[in-house]
């Protein structure tokens, strides 16, 4: 059954979210409002030291990018207009989270991101957000994920990885009966 | 930001931005020529959703890598515009990856381990080199990346691996948990097979 689930998980499941796995890539490309674009880089790169992303549950990663033009490498006559400044956000996260994580964006420090932006709704318009992030959403052709966990789970046990690690150094060479009590007390308390 | 003034800095240096802690975001977007290469994009994209065995293939290469922790391969062929969305006339190509290591270290295993799913993914892009050699491909790379403004990570100083790693190790330790452990020298005997086992987690 669990093969069978795999072999047609990519055939059922919402597109924004790991084949199999239970992570959501987010993908919200959004346009800047006329003249604001500097002042919203200062005003992003000032989040650098105390990420309001710390306080968003289930975010893996998360980025704020500036597309000052897109980039067009084709023949002068064939490049497409893409004046103006635009906004990319990215985020992976916990996938059964990800819908009410639409409304955790609406974080005070990123409310100012949000409303230099074409199109934001009224600050206390909460479904307005949501339904505005959504239909500036990008959906991938393809998505990787090297581990399925959640956020909780993946501290969780880089944590244990580094319990683990001294237990076993302190433990090296005690008896079996010390070795089965300390792990007791360290482990299953 | 774009990159698009080469420096010849290292990417780190010159992108302060894309990195914090042991992570780093590459943003490359740049857009696509129509024709045979670009077909077997999109084909290649629909395979990967659709047709398990390949898309497993493709998956078990990045794996073997160990140090991406999650990308994306974005299509998109018009933007947000002052009246609704403006069509640009192209299909660009947004690829998002959040890795650990350094930006030549990751190019390179890009372009010699994964020279021909490399070759599929940028191949309709204008003016690419190939992969191979690997120095015009970063330049390629550099040239389409922008540097994030902000970028955040939830665990900063672990690597793809040492997630990875401690995730299988939480497993074998909650295994471990749940077995009877009365007799303290059975214990003691798991309890070194565990640390056999686990040598490439800690």
């Amino acid at each position: 059954m669990a093969l069978i689930n795999e072999v047609f998980a990519g055939w059922f499941d919402d597109h924004n979210k790991a084949i199999g796995g239970n992570v959501y890539a987010l993908t919200i490309l959004l346009r800047i409002k006329s003249g604001r674009a500097q002042r919203l880089r200062a005003d992003i790169r000032a989040l650098r030291d105390d990420s309001p992303f710390e306080a968003i549950a289930g975010t893996h990663f998360a980025r704020l990018v500036i597309l000052d033009r897109l980039a067009f490498e084709g023949p002068v006559q064939d490049a497409p207009d893409t004046r103006g400044e635009l906004l990319l956000f990215t985020a992976v996260v916990d996938g059964d989270e990800w819908d009410g994580y639409l409304g955790q964006l609406r974080h005070e420090r990123l409310q100012p991101v949000w409303d230099a932006c074409a199109g934001v709704p009224a600050a206390d318009d909460e479904h307005g957000f949501s339904a505005w992030l959504l239909a500036n959403r990008l959906a991938p052709s393809a998505f990787y994920f090297h581990y399925d966990a959640t956020v909780d789970e993946a501290r969780e046990a880089l944590r244990l990885r580094d319990r683990v690690r001294e237990f076993a150094l302190a433990n090296k060479y005690v008896t079996p009966k010390a070795l089965r009590d300390n792990f007791r007390t360290e482990f299953k308390s | 930001m774009t990159v698009t003034d080469y420096s010849p800095r290292r990417w780190e240096e010159a992108s302060p931005g894309n990195v914090t802690g042991e992570a780093r975001a590459l943003t490359a977007i740049g857009p696509l020529r129509r024709g045979i290469r670009y077909a077997i994009l999109r084909l290649g994209f629909l395979a990967r959703r659709y047709v398990f065995f390949f898309r497993r293939r493709k998956v078990a290469k990045l794996r073997r890598l160990g140090f991406i922790h999650f990308a994306r391969w974005v299509l998109f062929e018009d933007i947000p515009g002052a009246a609704g969305r403006q069509p640009l006339g192209h299909t660009y190509l947004f690829f998002e990856s959040n890795f650990n290591g350094g930006f030549d270290e990751y190019i390179d295993a890009f372009s010699y381990v994964l020279e021909e799913d490399m070759t599929q993914i940028f191949g309709s892009a204008y003016n690419f080199p190939g992969v191979v050699p690997a120095t015009a491909f970063k330049d390629f790379i550099r040239r389409h990346d922008y540097e994030a403004d902000h970028y955040f990570s939830a665990y900063p100083q672990a690597t793809a691996n040492d997630v990875a790693c401690a995730l299988e190790l939480a497993d074998a330790i909650d295994e471990l948990c749940r077995k009877p452990d009365d007799d303290a020298f059975a214990f003691a005997a798991a309890w070194r097979g565990l640390l056999t086992k686990a040598q490439r987690w800690l």
